[in-house]
């Protein structure tokens, strides 16, 4: 009994590294005549955490190494109220599900920009209730399939990056497990110069430049999942600088499209990423 | 005995830490109550530190002729977002938190300000009464989010505040209130506690600058401008 508590943890974290990607395969693919997209932006601002994701590995791993984590981020945490009043109080009038919006209509003006048919797109500011959303799923059975993309956006601490990390999952012919299930990651520098000096940047002209960057990480979210549902294949391995919570790390994957200054690649799990080829 | 002790701590241990992941107790088909209830004061708290509360002015009242909810989004008050530790990490599970009404929750909070040595009328000053010691302000609610970070629950809670000065200026001012606490069951109560949190700091900034005004001194600059 004892053991088995002990590998619940590790059954758990087995759990975590499952493959998260599920290619959509070309017999569903081609089933597929219609689907309504949903992008749910479930957040009414910018969120902020003062732990670093993979923070229980450097402490020992496990539920020990998350309960210090979590101390010692409730702490960190009371620490950050000045800052997050200096960062979010000058942001807080620029609304990503507005861009995100604009950038959903511009796909629909290009209907070969993606490789369904869309019926409709809507970017909802709060997830569906769970009846809603398994009927919803129920009745692709005999109408259109139905793709969420779950979309989550940050700035990293010390405003390095301008971060969103989506789910997409689409579901069809009434089955309640995703035929397609996908990661996509975008990121965009966009410090280098002091705090004051990059939310001077970001907001001037009323806020051109944050705007900006919201639209484009929506639109090149779903180009990478596009791609992905078209089959786009891995090409040659692809390296490029990404901010992980503050710091700068390289990261290695099989790229799948290039455009100027910006390359697509996926990781070993297939998640996929969208990054500026010239980062710090 | 010794092992079966063992194994129940540890049974508990482990149980209790895989809570916030397994249990997803989020209500999500009730709004959550936007009942504000204060933090305890120091002396107030079995195993605080003793400590003098905060007592900013005396004698002080502050007329607030409007309280409101100027959220963008007024239907949702944050999310429960399960996301693994990884550097590929996407939402995994998004739930949503509903909002009940947020404008009779900032109205309660308000109401704590007499904790901080300030009289909260709402309502406009009467007539002809422009004596000394008092404070106009019309408080806005711009932002109530909280949300999950693994084992942690955080809030942010922002007021947006226009202070009515002698003279017939008018100065704003933004107060951010952050929450943070343990997450057990992601419960509609625990969310709501740490919104609680996040506002009961941010209305302590407004406290402060109110009891200044009452006191004849100009409001500080504001805090964080770029």
């Amino acid at each position: 009994m004892l053991r088995f508590w002990l590998a619940l943890p590790v059954l758990m974290l087995f759990g975590a590294c499952a493959p998260f990607h599920r290619p959509l395969a070309v017999a569903d693919r081609d089933k597929v005549q219609e689907v309504d997209v949903r992008v749910v932006v479930a957040q009414e601002s910018f969120m902020f955490s003062a732990q670093p994701p993979g923070v229980s590995a450097a402490t020992g791993g496990g539920l020990i190494g998350a309960l210090i984590d979590s101390s010692v981020q409730q702490s960190r945490q009371k620490d950050m109220s000045a800052e997050v009043q200096a960062i979010v109080g000058p942001l807080l009038d620029y609304d990503y599900r507005v861009e995100a919006g604009k950038a959903l209509g511009t796909l629909l003006a290009e209907p070969s920009s993606f490789p369904l048919k869309i019926r409709s797109s809507q970017v909802l500011a709060a997830m569906p209730a769970k009846v809603e959303h398994e009927a919803r799923i129920a009745a692709t059975k005999a109408g259109p399939a139905y793709m969420v993309l779950l979309l989550q956006y940050a700035l990293e601490p010390g405003l390095g990056a301008f971060t969103t990390r989506t789910s997409a999952l689409l579901w069809q012919d009434g089955r309640s497990e995703p035929s397609y299930r996908a990661a996509a990651i975008f990121q965009t520098p966009i410090g280098g110069t002091a705090r004051a000096a990059v939310l001077r940047r970001l907001t001037a002209n009323d806020g051109q430049v944050l705007r900006g960057v919201m639209r484009e990480s929506m639109a090149q979210t779903l180009h990478a999942v596009a791609l992905d549902i078209a089959g786009a294949r891995s090409g040659g391995v692809k390296t490029a600088r990404f901010n992980v919570n503050g710091s700068w790390v390289t990261l290695a994957g099989q790229g799948f499209d290039e455009q100027p200054g910006r390359v697509l690649f996926r990781d070993q799990d297939g998640a996929m990423y969208s990054v500026r080829s010239a980062a710090p | 005995m010794r092992l079966c002790q063992e194994q129940l701590a540890a049974a508990a241990f482990a149980a209790l830490c895989a809570l916030p992941t397994l249990s997803h107790a989020l209500t999500e088909s009730e709004p959550l109550s936007m009942v504000f209830e204060p933090a305890p004061e120091p002396a107030e708290r079995p195993n605080g530190v003793p400590a003098a509360p905060l007592r900013l002015a005396r004698d002080c009242t502050l007329y607030l002729p409007a309280i409101e909810d100027t959220r963008s989004n007024k239907a949702n008050a944050g999310n429960l977002t399960v996301m693994m530790p990884t550097v590929h990490a996407t939402p995994r599970s998004v739930q949503s938190l509903r909002s009940g009404d947020a404008t009779a929750w900032t109205r309660g909070a308000l109401q704590s300000l007499g904790r901080y040595g300030l009289q909260a009328v709402p309502g406009a000053p009467p007539a002809g009464d422009s004596g000394a010691r008092q404070a106009v302000a019309d408080v806005a609610l711009r932002l109530a989010h909280a949300w999950s970070v693994n084992l942690n629950l955080v809030s942010h809670v922002v007021l947006k505040v226009s202070y009515r000065l002698p003279g017939g200026g008018t100065a704003a001012r933004q107060y951010h209130g952050m929450g943070t606490r343990t997450n057990w069951t992601s419960a509609n109560g625990e969310f709501m506690s740490v919104l609680n949190l996040g506002l009961e700091e941010a209305v302590r900034g407004m406290a402060i600058d109110a009891a200044s005004l009452c006191d004849g001194r100009p409001l500080p600059e504001p805090v964080g401008a770029p």
